[in-house]
């Protein structure tokens, strides 16, 4: 199976960086022929720039793609199962699942139904089109490029920025996450070869491509996308140039809650999915279940889950590095045990997850890896107090309850919280394609309003 | 305590008979570690290392409570243990959450404290004696860094015992300097800040009186005088360098082949002249580069019991720093490469992660696992970094430092490393 291209229509002259993590030694770095060192203008005065594609025909396009990418045997998909486990440290199982979860929400009818989400209408309007009656109404105004750097190894908000690019029409410098050079340039490379009238909608690339004239020129026609750590969103910010639109979506958690009168044992196996899916990894996955009353409980039943999901859903091969990892936030664990600070540590005998329990709301260890914290409360009101200002930086709360009024208290606990988006246990790593990442729209964020009043 | 099949362990109540058997160990250990161990009595040693591993292992079973629950964990006792490398090894990250002592902490003499500067809260090492540690330092520092006899004046980049008195490296410096410089040594860090105008000037004034030096500094507190682009000096021949620890985010990360070659040449110093010591406050004995034994054509104190002495010598002066540099245990420290996942032994010259058995640490555990990455090489370790590496990869926010860092303290819990 060929290697993926680090780098995807990227400028002469630009290479690899130096390995990271795994894989960058092994990729092909050949770098396509390219006209400039500079390679935003040539993109902008390319044929795809040049005649935009209807909206129509280019959600006919994606949802093509991701139809190829959900086949068992498609290219790129086998590609990417070879690769990704290589450079994102997931299993080929657990990116799978990834990829069939993005990929299968992107159908026409499900396309369709999420641009009226975003934007009260079927379909999105193609350019300087009139939204709201004949008489007047909006225009939106898309930006012609639109920098999109990415983070974390997960392709849900990879091919969500990047098809929301697309269908802005507009020229997409992607800069991959070092976490994952393989996905972003092997899903430019599946759309263009569905159609070849879309060759040089995609730029990208491992490394940052420097600010082009064209963005200096024009900052109100450009967009930057930036995901990440709060130093590297001002990073990015600070590096735009000045009246660029910017859209940061910064590092964020997520929790569980199973509240005392929850059904135990399917919500560990919920929350073993949750757990499986991204390795704990993803802004979605939750960095703590809160239990009501019957921690220890809920820790013995899931663990028999994580044993059992383990087999469907493996994890990645871990480097060195990772096990030290988990062998640290292990003895942190055993050695509070040990001093008797309530805590209770479980575990495979090997590393593949771990669980500690914590008698009271005011600690955790480092999630990561599968490794588990459970945190045992009384009242809900105790989960907001372990938070503290945090909870802003809360993004899902999992929800395993008995059902009626209970549910329904606990989600407007979790509102109350700061809490962005609230779903069943099980699902989180699954939303869906009208999710409202960091409470916003998605696509109708990449776009400006114009009002039109006739 | 609970009950270990076969094992009767002494009354913990009895603080006399626990002083008197702590007195007695420390006599032996002081015995082995003042022994003229060189390489051709390896012979004999590893039965000697053997015998008071043993019973170092039996006496903190019995008078460590932690260590006592980690080993029952286990399965394992005195009992039960029947080598030095199969006594449990307690992880450096233990010296943040629990009083590691065969002893009460209150009688401790000194607390060496970890950095904290990775971590939410440092380290303890309780120590009931300093004897143990002193005499480890000298004899192995003697061999390793003074094997020909200089004397040369001490100066140190870090703060002194009265600023930092809770570090084990300011205090091992101090200690070398008030045994080995009649002087009595120089530090270069007061009152919160570097001092490197008087340290350059005293530089100048050993060139000019054609005394040798030598210099003590952590990496970062090289690199922070090399970035104040300081006049190169010509230190007489035999001055020589001991640096230590790495940059710990306290100032750019420079390679250690460039740092190494900017203390060079702005000291006048060959690179074989430039030792690396390793060491850590878990423990009470530190391993020294061989290159300047090689240099000088001096011999170890025998090290792994294996016999196998100092590799062969290149060209004194001359060798790269960029070749591999071996790092000699003393005979009465030894190490051990494990499988980061199964813990289990690896085969000589596999990597792994560093274990250390350190019969100076008398009053904590006699068995401590780093996060380093190693392997054993002739009768010495590469070491290979602290692999901190594992690369944030996700995009989950470090919810441990949003959510307990300003508990941690108070709940005994690290951030752990950014997802």
């Amino acid at each position: 199976m060929s290697a993926p291209k680090a780098f995807h229509h990227a400028p002469a002259g630009m290479r690899p960086p130096p390995l990271e993590r795994r894989l960058f030694n092994r990729l092909d770095a050949e770098v396509p022929a390219a006209g400039s060192a500079d390679p935003i203008p040539e993109l902008l005065a390319g044929k795809y720039a040049r005649t935009p594609l209807p909206i129509d025909e280019l959600i006919g396009v994606v949802a093509r793609v991701a139809a190829g990418w959900m086949r068992p045997d498609d290219s790129f998909r086998l590609r990417a199962l070879e690769w990704m486990p290589l450079s994102t440290g997931l299993s080929p199982e657990v990116i799978a699942v990834g990829l069939d979860a993005v990929f299968g929400l992107l159908t026409r009818e499900g396309i369709a139904q999420w641009l009226c989400e975003e934007f009260g209408s079927p379909v999105m309007p193609n350019g300087p089109r009139v939204l709201d009656g004949p008489d007047g109404g909006r225009r939106v105004r898309t930006p012609r490029l639109i920098r999109h750097t990415l983070a974390g190894v997960i392709p849900y908000p990879t091919v969500i920025t990047m098809v929301c690019g697309l269908f802005c029409r507009a020229v997409n410098v992607v800069k991959s996450s070092s976490a994952d050079p393989v996905f972003p340039a092997l899903f430019a490379e599946s759309v263009e070869a569905a159609d070849p009238r879309l060759h040089g909608a995609f730029l990208v690339s491992p490394t940052p491509v420097p600010i082009s004239r064209f963005e200096r020129d024009n900052p109100g026609a450009c967009l930057v996308v930036a995901y990440g750590s709060d130093q590297t969103i001002a990073d990015i910010r600070a590096g735009a140039s000045g009246g660029t639109r910017f859209l940061g979506h910064p590092h964020r958690f997520s929790i569980g809650v199973i509240t005392g009168d929850a059904d135990l044992s399917a919500a560990a196996d919920a929350a073993a999915t949750d757990v499986c899916l991204y390795d704990l990894l993803g802004c979605l996955s939750p960095a703590a279940f809160f239990v009501q009353g019957r921690a220890a409980e809920f820790a013995e039943q899931l663990a028999g889950a994580l044993e059992r999901k383990t087999a469907a859903l493996p994890p990645g091969e871990r480097t060195q590095a990772d096990r030290i990892a988990i062998r640290r936030s292990r003895d942190a664990a055993e050695f509070a045990q040990i001093g008797g600070k309530g805590v209770t540590l479980s575990a495979s005998g090997d590393l593949r997850w771990t669980i500690a329990v914590f008698d009271t709301p005011d600690r955790a260890v480092a999630p990561l890896d599968r490794i588990v914290n459970i945190v045992g409360v009384d009242r809900i009101e105790q989960i907001g107090e372990f938070l503290g200002p945090s909870a802003g930086r809360l993004s899902a709360a999992g929800l395993a309850t008995g059902g009626g009024a209970s549910a329904q208290a606990l989600a407007d606990a979790m509102i109350g919280l700061g809490a962005r988006r609230i779903c069943p246990l099980g699902r989180m790593q699954t939303p869906p394609l009208a999710w409202r990442h960091d409470g916003r729209f998605h696509l109708a964020d990449f776009v400006e309003w114009v009002d039109w009043e006739g | 305590m609970p009950a270990t099949p076969g094992y009767n362990p002494p009354v913990m109540s009895d603080e006399t008979a626990r002083r008197r058997a702590a007195a007695a160990l420390d006599e032996r250990i002081l015995a082995f570690i003042g022994a003229n161990h060189r390489a051709a009595d390896a012979v004999a040693e590893p039965a000697g290392f053997q015998r008071l591993a043993l019973d170092l292992f039996e006496h903190q079973f019995a008078f460590n409570p932690v260590y006592r629950e980690f080993c029952r964990r286990r399965g394992k006792s005195p009992a039960s243990v029947t080598g030095w490398a199969e006594i449990p090894a307690v992880p450096t990250t233990a010296f943040q959450y629990a009083d590691l002592a065969a002893f009460a902490v209150q009688r401790a003499v000194r607390v060496f404290h970890t950095s904290g500067t990775t971590r939410s809260r440092p380290g303890r090492h309780f120590l009931e004696t300093t004897r143990l540690y002193d005499a480890a330092l000298l004899r192995h520092f003697a061999a390793m860094m003074l094997a020909d006899a200089a004397r040369p004046r001490m100066l140190s980049l870090t703060a002194d015992e009265r600023e930092m008195p809770h570090s084990s490296l300011v205090h091992m410096i101090a200690e070398l300097m008030r045994a080995y410089d009649p002087a009595g040594g120089r530090f270069y860090w007061r009152d919160g800040r570097e001092r490197f105008d008087e340290f350059e000037r005293d530089l100048r004034a050993a060139a000019a009186a054609g005394q040798s030096v030598c210099i003590f500094g952590t990496a970062f507190s090289f690199v922070h005088w090399i970035d104040t682009a300081p006049v190169p000096v010509a230190l007489p021949a035999g001055s020589r360098v001991m640096e230590t620890g790495g940059f710990k985010g306290r100032s750019r990360a420079v390679s250690r082949e460039r740092l190494y070659s900017d203390i060079s040449r702005l000291l006048g110093i060959p690179q074989t002249h430039i030792v690396a010591e390793y060491g850590m406050t878990e423990l009470s004995s530190q391993y020294y580069d061989d290159v300047l034994l090689r240099a000088i054509g001096g011999s170890p104190l025998s090290s792994l019991g294996r016999g196998e002495g100092v590799r062969g010598m290149s060209s004194a002066g001359s060798e790269s720093v960029s070749s591999v540099r071996i790092k000699l245990p003393p005979p009465w420290l030894r190490p051990l490469v494990v499988h980061p996942e199964t813990l289990e032994p690896l085969p000589t010259g596999e990597i792994g992660v560093l274990v250390h058995f350190d019969l100076a640490n008398r009053g904590s555990c006699i068995a401590v696992r780093t996060e380093d990455r190693g392997r054993i090489v002739g009768d010495g370790i590469e070491l290979l970094g602290r692999d901190d590496a594992a690369q944030p990869r996700g995009c989950s926010l470090a919810f441990e430092r949003t959510t307990t860092e300003s508990r941690a303290d108070a709940a005994g819990f690290p951030p752990g490393r950014m997802p």
